[in-house]
């Protein structure tokens, strides 16, 4: 049995030339070569998208609103999704957001730290060649090389507050979690479908959002 | 709880598109955007190296061919030519390892292959008993969001600081303590001498 037999081609197909749905969206630096286009922010937005959906509203509809679709179990999916709005969605827009915060704060520290060895090369290389030659700016050099040194010392006094690649990680890995919990209650996988009421699967969802999103797996998948 | 067939079959087609599909496509712009990536990052790299070598070169060659003062500008920029295109091709070096194209395409790649393999245990329309086609959606999702785990888990462990960074922060680190370390004994020498000094005068 396959895919096929189950839903019709226009719903199988996987819509390779679509963007994935994330907070970021398509059109970033459209036209740059693609290595400039993963090069971090300057200016980063200082708040997560609020109106950001794991389920874009307009194509979920459209497969909701399907004939073969039962009206009945189309609005128990949509009260599940506003359910979680509050009570995961936003934690997840939260932690995707300083998740991807924190990576363009690492990258920017990284690649100061990549021009300043660079210069620091430079002012390395110009000192050597003004030894042989015309040595009234070798203090020009060993200045450069000093500066870069004390400027690499304060980048790295800056970047010691708040160390943004552990708090990348772990931002990412819970916003993961909370993305994979999402989909586990959507299609009510275990632990949601021993649930005997919808307020008790309500609850469960409830708690393992807020566990996951203080970095407490210990009810979540991970043991399971 | 136990949910109706219908209900079963809304839930399946919202997790195939929305998880499923998705994440599948995801993978795949992953993929090919790191490819293009590394492409675009190793051609830079190349060049600059070449251009170096080139600089050098062509610098040696001119000063042993021509008279010093008729080429003289065009061998000194040629000079500082072959000093700054090591310097710009290292950045596009320590690039390459800050990013790690070449590692995450593998291990998308790797996920997407797995995720095709999840996908693949989906439920068929024509199944007819309840239990049955609600036991196959627990499978396909539950092995589609362990796709999602394992590659979460290997991406969290190959994002790494480069070596040539940490090891750069730490030598300026070090030289700018060594220039602290200097100045406190100037100082020092300075204060000393000048207390020797008041000594002798009063």
């Amino acid at each position: 049995m396959t895919n096929d037999q189950a839903i019709t081609v226009e719903q199988t197909d996987d819509g390779a030339d679509e963007q994935p749905v994330t907070q970021q969206g398509g059109g970033f630096r459209e036209r740059w070569p693609m290595w400039l286009k993963k090069m971090p922010q300057p200016r980063f937005p200082q708040q997560p998208k609020k109106d950001f959906q794991l389920l874009p509203k307009q194509e979920l509809d459209k497969l909701l609103d399907a004939d073969d679709i039962d009206p009945a179990a189309a609005q128990r999916i949509r009260d599940d999704i506003t359910y979680m709005d509050y009570e995961l969605l936003r934690l997840f827009r939260e932690r995707d957001f300083y998740a991807k915060y924190h990576q363009n704060r690492y990258r920017i520290y990284q690649i100061t730290y990549m021009g300043l060895a660079a210069l620091a090369t430079l002012f390395g290389s110009f000192l050597a060649l003004s030894l042989n030659g015309d040595e009234s700016l070798v203090p020009l050099w060993a200045f450069g090389e000093t500066a870069v040194a004390l400027l690499t010392t304060y980048v790295a006094a800056l970047s010691s507050r708040e160390p943004p690649l552990p708090l990348w990680l772990e931002n990412r890995r819970r916003a993961e979690y909370l993305r994979r919990e999402y989909f586990r209650y959507i299609a009510n996988l275990s632990p949601y479908d021993l649930s005997k009421t919808p307020a008790e699967r309500e609850m469960k969802l409830s708690k393992r959002a807020a566990d996951i999103n203080r970095g407490n797996y210990v009810d979540s998948e991970e043991n399971e | 709880m136990m949910r109706s067939r219908e209900d079963l079959k809304a839930r399946y087609r919202i997790f195939d598109k929305f998880a499923v599909k998705d994440q599948k496509n995801y993978y795949r712009r992953t993929v090919a955007e790191n490819r293009r990536s590394a492409v675009q990052v190793n051609q830079l790299r190349a060049t600059f190296a070449l251009l170096s070598g080139l600089s050098a070169a062509l610098a040696g060659l001119l000063s042993q061919i021509w008279d010093g003062s008729s080429v003289g500008a065009f061998v000194q920029f040629l000079a500082v030519m072959a000093v700054v295109m090591p310097a710009v091709g290292a950045i596009f070096n320590t690039l390459a390892d800050l990013y790690q194209w070449d590692k995450l395409t593998s291990i998308y790649d790797s996920a997407l292959e797995n995720m095709e393999a999840a996908d693949a245990l989906s439920p068929s329309d024509k199944i007819t008993e309840n239990d049955l086609y609600e036991a196959r959606l627990h499978a396909f999702a539950e092995g589609a969001l362990m796709v999602m785990n394992d590659e979460t888990a290997q991406w969290g462990q190959s994002i790494r600081t480069p070596d040539q960074i940490e090891a750069f922060v730490t030598r300026q680190a070090e030289r700018a303590s060594r220039l602290r370390d200097d100045l406190d004994r100037t100082d020092d020498s300075d204060r000393a001498d000048d207390s020797d000094g008041d000594g002798g005068t009063s």
